[in-house]
């Protein structure tokens, strides 16, 4: 099966003043269709780094993103925009919704800035609200909702347009340990039931465990990984354990 | 140096942005001030050379002083809004530096201190600007009058005041620092916590509705009670003066207290059909004027204090022009226009002034004129002189000296009755010095009809009684001719004549001509021109004002721009949402400078609603008082002064959304080309 998602030898590099930090330093990595993959690492290993990057958020310095065989790079300023808006969905750590619109209109966010008419924009938000459990909230503003519920709010956001691939930037960091369930919850759902593709940035080896496979990151490469089924924290906290070694 | 300066100095190199603007407002106001200065005493600087030549023109350099200072104390005032709207945002945007400034042990009252520095520091900068600024702004202003007015044709070059470029400057940045203050005070309480806790922008704010309610409820009543009961038809000077500023006031307290509930009002009507038109990019402005409150406020308030005054001044001036000064000439020299003798080519404008020794007519003139007019006209010699007594504006203005019996001659056109009568008046005048005066100068010297005023004289003091009170030509008190000799008065300044009929006038035309020609050194001039060419010159006054007031344009625009960049950095997440959603460039780019357009557009239009306010109130509660017209159209003569200034609230309201717009442009074009996680990034840099 050809792989929705392929890094090929991807780097990195910020200049901090006088100084050079290489995220990433020739980064491979593939995804199958409705993979759930995360992605744990010590802090600056690049794991933010190469979410955006697969994103389309972050312009690599060298190496090449494919999305269903398309090159990221080959793309100009509005067809990476238009990727953004319809073929990836993105769900931040402070969930980063717009605090004047409803949560029906959060998530219908995307539609909207396609244009699409408002019959269809409703209905697909409804349904999206819907299907994480929050059609009674649709009319709340971020600031009438929990954090759990925000975070619920942004993920039916990044999954109204049905993407090819959802990036998920430590979803649960932000959130007590019931909410954070409910969202790994959605996420898998997402990808049993809609055979949606995930990737997930996470520093929670219990996160990790919901997944399907675990990449590990160190100093901007990828150095190891734990495939399922049956993967558990103890497994993955005692494959960090080994990594450090 | 201390730290807080230190720390200051650093501040500013990181937002030299916000600061250069903030500089350049305040020195937009002192500028203004400057060049105000400078442009009245070069009016009469190469042209006051002789008594009777300052009695005529000093009013000028006097009034238009008057007028430019506080055109530019308004310009200023608007700078004040734009540095405290720039440093209460600035706190905000720094509120996490601020934080970890507590947190590091910085005292309140040092945080207090570098705030303060940095208004100084930026009221000092704008001052230095402003003093060059108002030099190379009067220049301009004098060209551009020069090139288009026929009377102002001719300025002096006079020498900067040091006096009033220390008080200009110092006043910027006294303006600036009383500017800063309070942002600076809510900065002292931030706390040591906040560094810890990244700051979200808020949603919507819900204004105060009922303040609204109440300001249009005052409104409405102030607004009823005039329309029912205009006091300009029964009140005097100086309480007219009185009456009129307190209302004025008040109208602005109500529009002031309406003006959040407005702009929410108008952010929600506008929802809608921009959505439709801009998608989601016209419904995010529109929701976003709704946010932020005191932010889009002040940004709206700045830009309607410059239209406001732009509107106001134009009323003020056709009122004081159209209705005021002309009301009786205009009619009386169209039915019989006078001709009048003068001792300079008034054609020449001010440059006829040039060099001009002697501004007297030759003796004997007018007894020429008088063998040849005979019983077919009436021959009034004219005497200008400064009593400051008797001044109708400020202490310059000039007062003719005259004979009643030529007067009543002559006609309306010099002074008509509003109290007293003809009779009564030449007894007094027979007895000794007698005076025709507008209401105003009577009640400026709390005396009325057959009361005392005594007149200071070069010679000493006159004590004249007040024959008659109604409205003279362009306001100018009347002496009767026994000020001649204690003025000491030795030949008149102009001599005019007023045919009995238009026969009579094209019966004597062609001798008076004649004898013009004559003489060297003496025009001869139809006086219905004569007029033409003072309203012109009134106007060109006008140019001059709106030269200043387009200062107080550039000055909100500069404060669009500095409020649209400091809240498109406050934003920067949020835009980072909206890229990283898919918004592209140009509808983020949409969002920030439709925010602008509808800030240009509410407050050209609540400015277009405050001056012509202010003009129809003024005229309304004052009405003829100040000249003593009898029966004077309040309301007729309102709605009339508003029209011309209705039109420049149109002009603005047209050009003020495009202007913003602009103005909010240039920061959206940084914002949309940072990456989006640069935007997302938690830490904000400053603009």
């Amino acid at each position: 099966m050809e792989p929705i998602i392929a890094a090929k030898d991807l780097q990195k590099h910020y200049p901090m003043g006088e100084v050079v930090v290489e995220a990433l330093r020739g980064l491979n990595l593939t995804v199958r269709p409705g993979e759930f993959v995360a992605i744990m690492g010590p802090s600056g290993s690049g794991k933010s780094t190469l979410l955006h990057l697969l994103g389309g958020l972050e312009v690599a310095s060298s190496g090449e993103v494919r999305l269903r065989q398309q090159s990221l790079s080959a793309l100009g300023e509005r067809d990476l925009t238009l990727m953004r808006r319809r073929k990836i969905g993105v769900v931040f750590q402070f969930f980063n919704l717009l605090p004047t619109m409803t949560a029906e209109e959060n998530v219908a966010l995307p539609l909207l800035l396609d244009g699409r008419p408002a019959r269809e924009t409703s209905a697909r938000a409804a349904e999206a609200l819907g299907w994480v459990g929050l059609a009674e909230r649709r009319r709340h503003t971020p600031d009438r909702l929990s954090g759990g519920e925000q975070q619920r709010v942004a993920l039916a956001r990044a999954l109204i347009t049905r993407p090819d691939v959802v990036l998920a930037d430590e979803p649960t960091g932000n959130l007590d340990s019931a909410s954070g369930e409910q969202v790994l919850d959605l996420l898998r759902r997402a990808c049993l039931e809609k055979g949606q593709t995930v990737l997930m940035v996470t520093h929670d080896p219990a996160a990790a465990a919901r997944t399907d496979r675990v990449v590990f990151l160190r100093d901007g490469r990828v150095i190891d990984e734990v495939r399922g089924p049956g993967l558990t924290p103890e497994a993955i906290v005692h494959a960090q354990a080994r990594l450090k070694d | 140096m201390s730290p807080s300066l230190r720390l200051a100095l650093r501040n500013l190199r990181r937002s030299w942005r916000r600061s250069a603007l903030t500089a350049l407002a305040v020195g937009a106001g002192v500028a203004t001030l400057v060049a105000a200065d400078l442009i009245s005493r070069s009016v009469t600087e190469e042209i006051a050379r002789t008594a009777e030549s300052e009695a005529i023109t000093a009013f000028m350099s006097e009034q238009m002083n008057v007028g430019l200072t506080v055109v530019g104390l308004v310009v200023m005032a608007g700078a004040g809004l734009l540095t405290f709207n720039a440093f209460a945002m600035a706190v905000t945007q720094r509120r996490e530096d601020l934080g970890r400034l507590r947190a590091a042990g910085m005292a309140r009252r040092q945080v207090l201190q570098m705030i303060l520095a940095e208004a100084a520091l930026i009221g000092a900068a704008g001052a230095a600007l402003g003093a060059l600024g108002g030099i190379g702004l009067s220049r301009a202003l004098i060209n551009l009058v020069q090139q288009t007015s026929e009377l102002f044709n001719r300025f002096g070059s006079p020498p900067v005041s040091i006096p009033r470029l220390l008080w200009a400057g110092a006043l910027g940045v006294i303006v600036a620092l009383i500017s800063a203050w309070f942002p600076a005070r809510r900065a002292t309480a931030i706390s040591p916590l906040a560094a810890l806790r990244p700051s979200e922008t808020g949603g919507f704010e819900r204004p105060a509705h009922r303040l609204a309610l109440a300001g249009l409820v005052v409104a409405a009543g102030m607004w009823g009670y005039l329309a029912v009961d205009p006091p300009g038809l029964w009140i005097l000077p100086p309480w007219s003066n009185v009456l009129s500023m307190a209302l004025g006031a008040l109208w602005l307290l109500c529009l002031l207290l309406a003006l959040p509930s407005a702009i929410d009002l108008a952010a929600r009507a506008f929802r809608r059909p921009l959505t439709r038109i801009l998608g989601v990019s016209g419904r995010l402005a529109c929701d976003n004027l709704r946010r932020a409150r005191s932010r889009v406020v002040f940004t709206v308030l700045t830009l309607a204090v410059a239209v406001g005054m732009i509107v106001g001044v134009t009323g003020y001036l056709a009122y004081w022009f159209d209705e005021l000064f002309y009301r009786t000439s205009e009619v009386v020299l169209q039915e019989n226009p006078g001709l009048g003798f003068f001792p300079i080519n008034i054609d020449a404008g001010l440059a006829g002034y040039t060099g001009l020794t002697d501004f007297t007519l030759p003796e004997g003139l007018a007894g020429e004129v008088a063998s040849i007019v005979g019983e077919r006209a009436a021959v009034v010699e004219s005497f200008f002189v400064l009593a400051p007594e008797l001044s109708f504006l400020g202490d310059r203005y000039f007062s003719y000296v005259l004979d009643p019996r030529s007067i009543r001659e002559s006609g309306p056109l010099l002074f008509s009755f509003t109290y007293g009568d003809w009779d009564r008046a030449l007894e007094i005048a027979d007895r000794g010095c007698a005076l025709l005066l507008t209401p105003t100068v009577a009640a400026r010297n709390h005396a009325w009809l057959e009361d005392t005023i005594r007149v200071t004289t070069p010679h000493g003091s006159l004590d004249c009684t007040i024959a008659g009170i109604g409205p003279t030509f362009v306001g100018a008190s009347i002496i009767s001719d026994a000020g001649i000799a204690a003025f000491g008065l030795q030949a008149p300044v102009g001599i005019n004549v007023f045919p009995r009929t238009p026969a009579d006038r094209a019966a004597i035309l062609p001798e008076l001509e004649a004898l013009a020609g004559r003489h060297d050194g003496v025009w001869m001039m139809d006086l219905a021109r004569l007029t033409e060419i003072q309203r012109e010159g009134m106007k060109s006054v006008g140019t001059v004002m709106d030269g200043m007031l387009l200062l107080a344009v550039f000055s909100a625009a500069l404060g669009v721009v500095n409020t649209a960049a400091i809240g498109t950095s406050e934003r920067r997440r949020e835009l980072g949402i909206l890229r990283a959603a898919g918004a592209d460039r140009a509808q983020v780019s949409r969002i920030l400078i439709t925010e602008g357009l509808l800030m240009g557009v509410l407050g050209a239009l609540i400015g277009t609603l405050a001056g012509v306010g202010l003009v129809v109130v003024y005229v309304v509660t004052s009405a003829g008082a100040p000249f003593g017209y009898p029966d004077f159209p309040a309301w007729p003569a309102a709605l009339s002064s508003a029209q011309p200034a209705l039109l420049r609230g149109a002009v603005a309201a047209l050009a003020a959304p495009f202007l913003t717009a602009a103005a909010a442009w240039l920061p959206a074009r940084r914002a949309v080309r940072a990456p989006v996680m640069e935007n997302l990034a938690e830490a904000r840099r400053g603009w």
